[in-house]
């Protein structure tokens, strides 16, 4: 569908200072009756950050709110599954034709947002992705959006583009806080550090909207968050591996590592059948790249 | 006259004897040589002709044929200068031919009348042996590796003068008689993992991987250790045995590769490159050659950067590395090369190196997993054992304390192979090792407990192992079993072996 500049053509974007020429839309434009808020974040995100995507997405759109992102791989690609999960509407800007799917390993999430929500872009059919496309489709992610909140990124990246944008648009940027030593929160303390919004739950983002929960229930708790009583279980030697990880991820080796360092008695073999036991119960995670998290 | 001679030839490994009948007729003056032969075989003809003439040796005008039998079979290399020699000096009365039966003959020409050296001697005197062969007259260069076989007596020639003088009419062998010696394993300056500090994780990886023969995968960034680690991987696996070294000494003997003409007293250390063509790492060429695989027979074949191998270089591992052979066919025959070796393996994590540190690591998942795939997937599945080399810490180099030595190391290993010896020996089949045992082994050697059933599942859940990783699993933990002195396997074992599995899961996709 191929919509010029007509009476179907968004009022959000006539605001814009060079609003696209035409808009190709697959599937639905967002309500504009309805509150949209944009999620964006790094490709290479940690579990914090898709935990957290995932989280405010989900809690946003069981309110009602539209979720607006890129369809990227990590942060996006996460908030818009999560947001159509809860049974909300979800609408990607793409930044090569309104036909191709980008990335390939999104094709799921593309064909269900044909149907619940709408891909939209200002790139006729057949336009391939190409990197030089991609700034100029975060201003319309922003430029649809009411706010927008910023999950993880780097010092340089493209989501703080999508801040900027926002910026410049006069809407407002809400950052999840991250830990200093983490690089992928450095883009966002960054940005929090400049005077952005700060975002520490959904409940906090609804508020400050001023938009009502849809049902009268509490929302769900912090995601991840291990239960104490599950660590009272922990024996001497769990327990000690646990703390060694609340920091940051570590490897197999590097556990043993700080173990030694801290002067700890312990062999090898005995670390990993702890960190196995520990996987086995769930109290840790990994992600397949051999590092063990919280 | 007639004459025969005693010699040898081979095609691949497998050795057959050569029949050298040479015969002088009246006729018009000729020398002919048939039998099959390639260019430089029959080229002996001018080299034998020179050498007797520079001796002053007169060769009277006959008819002279010679034909190499059997006939019908393929002959090259310069072997057989020196057995046609001694059958026209027969022929001509200068030897006695009574004296050459019961002798084989092996030795280039030079034009001087020299001896020079050849290749696969030692294969050709072991055939002689079992054909019950007595004495054996080979180059001097080759003599030693000759010697090794005790059932015969090598004597080592350097010019053709002395082997006359040995043969002939009422004359005794003046040629130096190599004698076998005492084989002792051993010897060579091979690296000891005592240098080798932190990284205990992979050092424990490499024991295990060396305790049951398992192939072994290090993923690690550039300047991890990876090279250092794996040249010290032949000074912890049990020392090679006589048998052992007669195998592979054969393989190098084919090639003429024995190191200063001794047979191998160490496992082989085989490092080819990864721009290395297909048939110079598994074998072939038109006349076949064995390759890196059987060079590294009973040893460790060590590829590093392994996805800058061709891909389809990696595939043609598959076979070696199934039947523990490699079979290469051409017209005139099929050649068949032993390759039983441990495989280590070493690659980068992505194309920059570094993942997952995320400080310096800036490859985007698409670009790791498609870095990734160049490594073959059925290479992979016979690959039991993933492990990751962490980054190099300046400290561990300023730490003066050595770590635990290769002889430590190699002490628990051998009782873990004695476990394996006296497991599989009772099957009645070849020594054996649990990386090589068979689903059905695996049934037999590796039962579970149902709680261990149940945490294997869970675990299999956690970390997104694919059912493939199932006998793998239990193959390692029987070896972790083994190390540890346990008759059964402990869910520590097993926790162990299922770790051996998740490093870069991620990016293995099903072949996790």
């Amino acid at each position: 569908m191929i919509i010029p500049l007509e009476r179907a053509y968004p009022d959000c974007l006539k605001m814009l200072r060079n609003p696209p020429g035409q808009l190709y839309v697959r599937g639905r434009l967002p309500d504009p009756e309805k509150p949209a808020v944009a999620i964006v974040g790094a490709r290479n995100c940690t579990f914090y950050g898709s935990d957290m995507a995932k989280w405010f997405a989900f809690e946003l759109a069981k309110a009602g709110v539209q979720i607006i992102s890129g369809m990227a791989m990590g942060v996006d690609g996460i908030a818009q599954r999560a947001a159509l999960d809860a049974g909300g509407r979800s609408f990607a800007l793409l930044g090569c034709g309104a036909d191709i799917c980008y990335p390939k390993s999104n094709r799921d999430l593309y064909e269900r947002l044909l149907i619940s929500g709408g891909v939209i872009s200002e790139y006729p059919d057949g336009m391939q992705p190409i990197s030089r496309l991609f700034p100029s489709r975060n201003r319309l992610i922003a430029g649809f959006s009411r706010a927008v909140i910023v999950v993880e990124a780097r010092e340089k990246s493209g989501t703080l583009i999508t801040a900027d944008a926002a910026l410049e648009q006069g809407k407002d940027v809400f950052v999840l806080p991250g830990r200093i030593t983490d690089a992928l929160s450095a883009g966002c303390n960054r940005l929090l550090a400049q005077g952005a919004g700060i975002a520490l739950s959904p409940q906090m983002i609804l508020e400050a909207l001023h938009i009502a929960p849809k049902q009268k229930h509490p929302a769900a708790d912090i995601p991840s968050r291990i239960d104490e009583s599950v660590l009272k279980c922990l024996t001497d030697d769990e327990l000690s591996i646990w703390k060694k990880l609340s920091d940051r991820p570590l490897s197999l080796q590097e556990l043993y590592d700080k173990a030694m360092e801290n002067g700890e008695k312990c062999t090898l073999p005995n670390v990993l059948a702890i960190v196995m036991t520990l996987v086995e119960k769930s109290v840790i995670r990994t992600d397949g790249d051999g590092r063990y998290y919280i | 006259m007639f004459t025969t001679v005693y010699s040898g030839a081979f095609v691949g490994m497998e050795c057959y004897p050569v029949r050298v009948e040479v015969d002088v007729a009246p006729g018009l003056p000729c020398m002919e040589m048939i039998g099959c032969l390639s260019r430089e075989a029959s080229e002996a003809r001018e080299r034998i002709r020179v050498a007797l003439k520079n001796m002053e040796i007169v060769l009277p005008p006959s008819r002279i044929t010679i034909n190499l039998s059997p006939a019908d079979r393929h002959k090259s290399g310069t072997a057989f200068d020196l057995p046609v020699a001694m059958g026209l000096l027969a022929s001509i009365d200068k030897v006695c031919a009574k004296s050459l039966k019961g002798v084989l003959f092996l030795g280039e020409l030079g034009l001087d009348g020299s001896i020079r050296p050849v290749n696969g001697i030692l294969p050709m005197v072991r055939m002689a042996a079992k054909e019950g062969i007595g004495i054996c007259v080979v180059p001097k260069e080759n003599a030693e590796e000759a010697a090794v076989i005790d059932e015969v007596a090598v004597y080592g020639a350097s010019h053709l003068s002395m082997v006359i003088e040995s043969f002939k009419e009422g004359g005794e062998i003046v040629l130096p008689r190599f004698l076998p010696e005492e084989y002792a394993s051993g010897g060579g300056d091979i690296p000891d993992f005592a240098d080798v500090k932190g990284a205990e994780s992979v050092r424990r990886a490499m024991e295990v991987a060396a305790a049951g023969f398992h192939h072994i995968l290090m993923i690690g960034p550039p300047g991890s250790g990876k090279t250092m680690i794996a040249s010290r991987v032949p000074g912890i696996l049990p020392p090679l045995s006589k048998e052992e070294s007669l195998e592979s000494s054969a393989v190098y003997s084919i090639c003429g590769r024995l190191p200063n003409g001794r047979i191998l007293t160490r496992r082989p250390f085989v490092s080819p490159h990864h721009s290395s063509p297909g048939h110079a790492l598994v074998g072939g060429g038109r006349i076949p050659v064995p390759g890196a695989v059987s060079l590294a027979h009973k040893g460790v074949l060590f590829l590093d950067e392994l996805t800058e191998f061709k891909r389809n270089v990696l595939d043609m591992l598959r076979q070696p590395m199934e039947d523990r052979k490699v079979m290469i066919s051409r017209v005139y025959g099929a050649a068949q090369y032993p390759a039983d070796f441990m495989l280590v393996a070493a690659t980068n994590p992505c194309p920059c190196g570094y993942y997952p540190n995320r400080q310096k690591c800036r490859c985007t998942e698409t670009e790791i997993r498609k870095y990734l795939s160049r490594i073959s997937g059925p290479l992979l599945d016979r690959i039991d054992i993933g492990v990751e080399v962490p980054d190099m810490k300046i400290d561990h180099f300023m730490d003066a304390k050595r770590a635990e030595s290769s002889e430590r190391m190699r002490e628990r290993i051998m009782r873990a192979r004695q476990i394996q010896a006296s497991r599989f020996s009772v099957g009645g089949g070849p020594a054996y090792f649990n990386a090589r045992m068979g689903v059905d082994e695996i049934e037999e050697y590796c039962p579970l407990s149902d709680s261990d059933r149940d945490m294997l599942r869970t675990l299999f859940a956690r970390f997104g192992l694919s059912a493939r990783a199932y006998h793998k699993i239990l193959r390692v933990a029987r070896t972790i079993a083994d190390l540890a002195g346990d008759s059964d396997i402990a869910t520590k074992h097993l926790q162990e072996a299922v770790f051996y599995r998740t490093s870069m899961r991620k990016y293995w996709g099903s072949r996790g």
